[in-house]
């Protein structure tokens, strides 16, 4: 998985937002890229998450861990980018031009993008829960409870969600490449 | 971290198609592009007047990250002007002013009601009326598609919306996703300016499902509707 979980600070670890940020930049990135954020707007988002933790962190009790609390401020981020995506006026975003220069294998990078926008492409046929436990579970490897924590819905319906997005993207897949394994 | 209960997950699958797992698996790794943060030079009273976006210096930078000046720019006052839907509670509530359009109060339609578009009112709900046209292309998607594309219209076509809402209502009448479909009637309703079917429908909404994920975006809308 992305960030696993023996990433987190230590338990006395003091928690600043230094290394929160440190920490955990990379996954509240993804996470909100996966949640259906366009990649250009990454920077952006991530800074928005970044400010609320700043200002709420003094009030972080740990009665969750760093990463599903942040997944949690990350997820309502990506709601409200959502619900402006009409006001933008927001296109199908073009892909970003490669990465390129002496040893950068581009290669290589533009066939790891491409099995990102693959995957991206079978969940932005899903709705909002059930996308959100695909990427928290799957992508993120959180356990069901947490990722039912961060959304704030029953385990019963993480499970329901899951099972639900899991059929559809593999049957997505399915039709869009013949099945086969 | 996971108890025996949990679904088996797919890259962990062997019936899952390597090449769909291969896909999760490189999402998995997928990092955001590095970023620095060019924090200016500012005083207290010029800080206020930096624009809201990060400078942000994109591809090339290896990493390079000015947190002290984060910080000290944070420490300025800027406050991001969105707070968040949907994050978990720690100590204190995070308040919801969420960016999005108001919603109307009054009946002010953009454009005409298409009226091949079914109704989606009160009765409706039980109603097993023909569908329209529109929606025969609707027949084939599964219901987390039918969904998802109910609401990808519903800023522009709320009266679409609408009609794809009843279109799930009637083919999965015991699905998965009952409490977001009626999430997206209910806004679709205040959308095409039929305000009183949508707070009626919130109310029934949140008696039925008061504990819902949606219910708190159902609260949003019910709110924005009542009088000030």
């Amino acid at each position: 998985m992305g960030e696993p979980a023996s990433r987190e600070p230590e338990p006395n670890a003091p928690l600043t937002f230094e290394s929160v940020y440190a920490e955990h930049r990379a996954a509240v990135g993804r996470a909100l890229r996966f949640f259906g954020v366009a990649e250009s707007s990454i920077p952006d988002m991530t800074q928005e998450v970044f400010l609320v933790v700043h200002r709420r962190l003094q009030d972080f009790e740990g009665r969750s861990s760093v990463r599903t609390w942040l997944f949690g401020i990350a997820r309502g981020i990506a709601a409200n980018h959502r619900r402006l995506a009409h006001v933008r006026h927001e296109r199908p975003e073009e892909s970003p031009a490669q990465e390129e220069g002496d040893g950068v294998d581009v290669e290589g990078l533009v066939e790891r993008r491409q099995r990102v926008t693959q995957l991206l492409a079978l969940l932005d046929q899903l709705p909002t829960e059930p996308r959100e436990l695909f990427v928290l579970f799957e992508i993120e490897g959180l356990s069901m409870k947490d990722a039912a924590d961060v959304i704030g819905c029953s385990l019963a319906t993480a499970y329901r969600w899951h099972r639900l997005a899991r059929e559809e993207v593999v049957g997505a897949y399915q039709a869009r490449h013949g099945g086969g394994r | 971290m996971s108890d025996q209960n949990e679904p088996r997950r797919m890259i962990d699958d062997e019936t899952v198609p390597e090449e769909l797992r291969g896909w999760i698996r490189e999402s998995a790794r997928w990092e955001p592009a590095a970023v620095a943060f060019e924090v200016p030079s500012v005083t207290a009273a010029s800080a206020r007047s930096l624009p809201r976006g990060w400078r942000v210096l994109v591809g090339g930078i290896s990493g390079v990250v000015l947190l002290a000046g984060l910080g000290a720019w944070l420490a300025l006052g800027n406050e991001p002007a969105v707070e968040v839907a949907g994050a978990p509670r720690q100590s204190a509530p995070i308040e919801v002013h969420p960016q999005e359009q108001p919603v109307p109060r009054s009946v002010e339609l953009p454009e005409p009601i298409p009226t091949e578009d079914p109704p989606v009112g009160d009765d409706d709900m039980r109603s097993t009326a023909s569908s329209s046209p529109r929606e025969t292309s609707s027949r084939s998607l599964s219901e987390p598609a039918l969904l998802e594309r109910a609401r990808r219209l519903l800023a522009s076509a709320p009266q679409r919306t609408l009609a794809l809402a009843r279109a799930h209502e009637r083919r999965f009448p015991e699905g998965a996703l009952i409490e977001e479909r009626e999430l997206l009637a209910i806004e679709a309703l205040v959308g095409v300016g039929r305000v009183d079917e949508a707070e009626r429908r919130a109310r029934r909404f949140l008696r039925r499902w008061p504990d819902s994920v949606q219910a708190r975006r159902v609260r949003e809308v019910s709110s924005s509707l009542a009088p000030h």
